[in-house]
């Protein structure tokens, strides 16, 4: 069963940058370093350049794999084990959709929490949060996408301020090169892939694309764009402490602004973390859409039955993780799950769907 | 419609409101020892904005046993809830610094995420109560104090020094922190009167300001400040008005050889003699040139002594060296390091008379 995307539904294939960019770079950004510097000090800025590299190979792969299904991951399933199994993946997927989309809300109301307010309400913010989310997704999904896209926006704004700490840097931290053996540099690519997740997306909205094949370069693009941002922020923060106190930072990226003084402002982490709402806005509403999606190809639910429903589900859900160890426990498990799919789910589909394909296109030939 | 405004409603009551006006903006703060040296006193200091005048400087302070926040104590003085998020001045007393050593004292303050690391921090020569008590200034006295600090910097023979610089010379293996020391001259004077150097928390040694400008040509990458050189007699005060500074290593393997470039460009600011010709000028830069050759090489030999590193030699030998270990260096290597300093001097210019 193949969904026709009708053509006022669909968007241009450039948008494909702001969906892939922006569904990658949200919480990981503000404390990806002190997980990577763990295993590779500071030569972990190897790591995600070769993370980068690794990540382009698979969405070539990824690329293959939609061109020859012509669909998305629903349709991937289903080319490979049949309708029914494929029903059963995509609530796989949808749940995962939820989990990311909880781990990703309850990470930010916990910066805020630490941050800003102790008092901070988790579940009143999720409450908001979600409803705003829905509205959006109610919207459709080019409202989404212009969520991505004014995000991008937001991001770039953002992006030259921890150009602060430059006056302070000390390029000697990073010295000597290659200090740390291929392994150590192996373990920090797995510690990054947390912070890389999101380009998985592209499973999903394939079917979206006026004209699939040009959006590829667009997708590599968008690829290139956040392996530079990840070494641009590494580096300045490698450069900003030395690697024995980053070990002790649990969101690095946010102790880099607390060396900026304004005149008119005190603090301007405040200012930051507010403005990372709208960085993390788009994630949200990606996944929640994703989640009905997947529901709505599996059992043909309709999207505004659905969204309500995952979401108020996701609110309940939200408040009974109280603690920094939750949490993290939590995000280790997503970033588990991020794992095995990027390395080891996605790389199998593709060669099933390559296997598969050869098959039937024989099977074809024979008749 | 409905959406946003409901959620503007709900957000509304989601945090705690702070109202500026009824909060204890601390802008700075500082520690001292009880004479009884048992106890640890903390003080802090809150402007008071009055119309048309400069703010007046509130201090409040309370004692507390060894390792208790500090903070709390003071609160229940104060009638507003202390806000800390515009620290500006972090002080701790000299004795203080030396007898118990200020390492759980900092921890709080990197802790916190509402304070900055660009905040300054400084030792205090005496009593920090009454430093603090004085009126400097017409901002109030933290900006006072930062702005001392920060002049002494750009312009005089102060290192480049703040929380954070403090924070990552802490930190990082192989450099020792340095924190400058002010004293209270008068009612209304402060004094940049040292530099202080930290080893394990504690102050184990203090340099002047003169010597200071040896410290800083050492220790930054490119530095100012002033100096005065005699010369047959006569005395001429040589402004630094670029310095920069390279280390080299010729030793790779121990016992390592650091050698230290520096060239430094400066102006004759004043001179007691009668004319400058290129003669007296050549004279003058070679005797400069030996002068900080020589009393380089005695403040190292100093740091070797004290066993503090604020020069940094093991954090640039670790970054060059791979095979660099850092108990050995600690135990043996720092102390059998050859320094060498290969010093130029260029007097460009004597000002506008000859």
């Amino acid at each position: 069963m193949k969904l026709k995307i009708p053509e006022n539904r669909k968007i241009a294939p450039f948008l494909v940058f702001y969906i892939i960019t922006s569904s990658q770079i949200g919480l990981g950004v503000l404390g990806f370093q002190r997980i990577i510097a763990k295993d590779a000090g500071t030569d972990s800025w190897i790591s995600i350049i070769i993370g980068g590299i690794l990540l382009q190979i698979l969405m070539i792969c990824i690329y293959k794999m939609l061109n020859i299904v012509k669909g998305d991951w629903y349709d991937v399933h289903a080319f490979i084990f049949g309708e029914k199994i494929s029903k059963i993946f995509s609530l796989l997927l949808a749940i995962y959709a939820c989990f990311k989309m909880i781990t990703v809300l309850r990470g930010y109301i916990e910066i805020v929490q630490v941050w800003m307010f102790h008092t901070f309400n988790t579940f009143k913010f999720g409450l908001a949060f979600l409803l705003l989310s829905v509205y959006i997704v109610y919207g459709g999904f080019r409202t989404i996408v212009g969520i991505n896209v004014f995000s991008m926006i937001i991001l770039f704004l953002v992006m030259p301020l921890f150009l602060y700490t430059v006056p302070y840097a000390n390029p000697s931290f990073l010295k000597p090169v290659f200090s740390h053996s291929l392994g150590e540099i192996f373990k920090a690519v797995i510690g990054i892939s947390y912070s890389y997740m999101g380009y998985e997306i592209i499973l999903f909205i394939y079917p979206f694309l006026k004209e699939p094949a040009k959006s590829k370069k667009w997708a590599h693009f968008a690829l290139l764009f956040t392996t530079l941002f990840y070494l641009y922020i590494a580096i300045l923060t490698f450069m900003f402490f030395p690697v024995e106190a980053i070990d002790q930072l649990i969101w690095a990226s946010l102790n880099m602004w607390k060396i900026i003084e304004m005149p008119f402002v005190e603090r301007f982490e405040y200012i930051g973390i507010a403005t990372w709402f709208v960085i993390m806005l788009p994630k949200v509403c990606l996944y929640l859409w994703i989640s009905g999606r997947m529901l709505k190809r599996s059992f043909d639910v309709r999207l505004r039955t659905s969204i309500p429903i995952i979401a108020s589900l996701c609110l309940i859900v939200l408040p009974f993780m109280e603690n920094r160890t939750q949490i993290h426990s939590a995000i280790d498990f997503v970033s588990q799950i991020d794992l095995y799919l990027t390395g080891i789910y996605i790389p199998i589909l593709f060669i099933c769907v390559l296997i598969v394909w050869k098959v039937k296109k024989r099977g074809k030939t024979s008749n | 419609m409905f959406i946003p405004i409901f959620c503007i409603v709900l957000l509304s009551s989601s945090g705690e409101s702070r109202i500026l006006d009824e909060l204890t903006l601390v802008n700075s703060i500082g520690f001292d020892i009880s004479e009884s040296g048992d106890k640890i006193i903390g003080v802090i200091c809150n402007p008071i904005f009055q119309k048309d005048a400069p703010p007046k400087n509130n201090v409040l302070s309370a004692k507390a046993e060894l390792k208790k926040s500090i903070l709390q104590v003071i609160q229940e003085k104060s009638a507003n809830p202390i806000a800390t998020g515009s620290l500006e001045i972090l002080l701790f007393g000299k004795e203080l610094t030396k007898q118990k050593g200020i390492l759980d004292l900092i921890d709080p303050f990197t802790r916190d995420p509402r304070i900055g690391t660009a905040m300054r921090m400084a030792i205090v020569d005496g009593n920090v109560r009454e430093f603090m008590e004085g009126n400097y200034g017409v901002r109030g006295n933290a900006f006072f104090i930062k702005w001392t600090i920060d002049t002494a910097v750009n312009h005089g023979n102060l290192p480049k020094t703040n929380f954070h610089r403090f924070l990552v010379d802490f930190h990082s293996r192989g450099k020792s922190p340095y924190v400058p020391i002010i004293k209270k001259e008068r009612e209304n004077k402060i004094k940049i009167i040292g530099v202080g150097f930290i080893r394990f928390g504690k102050l184990v040694h203090q340099i002047s300001m003169e010597e200071a400008f040896f410290f800083k040509l050492l220790t930054d990458k490119y530095s100012r400040g002033w100096h005065d050189v005699e010369i047959d007699g006569y005395k001429a005060s040589i402004q630094n008005t670029n310095t920069k500074r390279k280390f080299e290593l010729t030793k790779s393997s121990p016992p390592y050889e650091v050698t230290v470039k520096i060239h430094l460009k400066g102006v004759i600011n004043e001179y007691t003699g009668i004319m400058i010709n290129n003669k007296a000028l050549g004279k003058l830069e070679t005797k400069f040139e030996e002068e900080i050759k020589k009393r380089s090489l005695e403040l190292i030999n100093v740091f070797k002594e004290k066993d503090i590193d604020p020069i940094g030699f093991g954090r640039f030998i670790k970054s060059e060296d791979r095979k660099f270990n850092y108990q050995k260096w600690r135990d043996d290597y720092y102390k059998n390091l050859t320094v060498k300093v290969d010093v130029h001097v260029d007097i460009d210019e004597v000002g506008i008379v000859e």
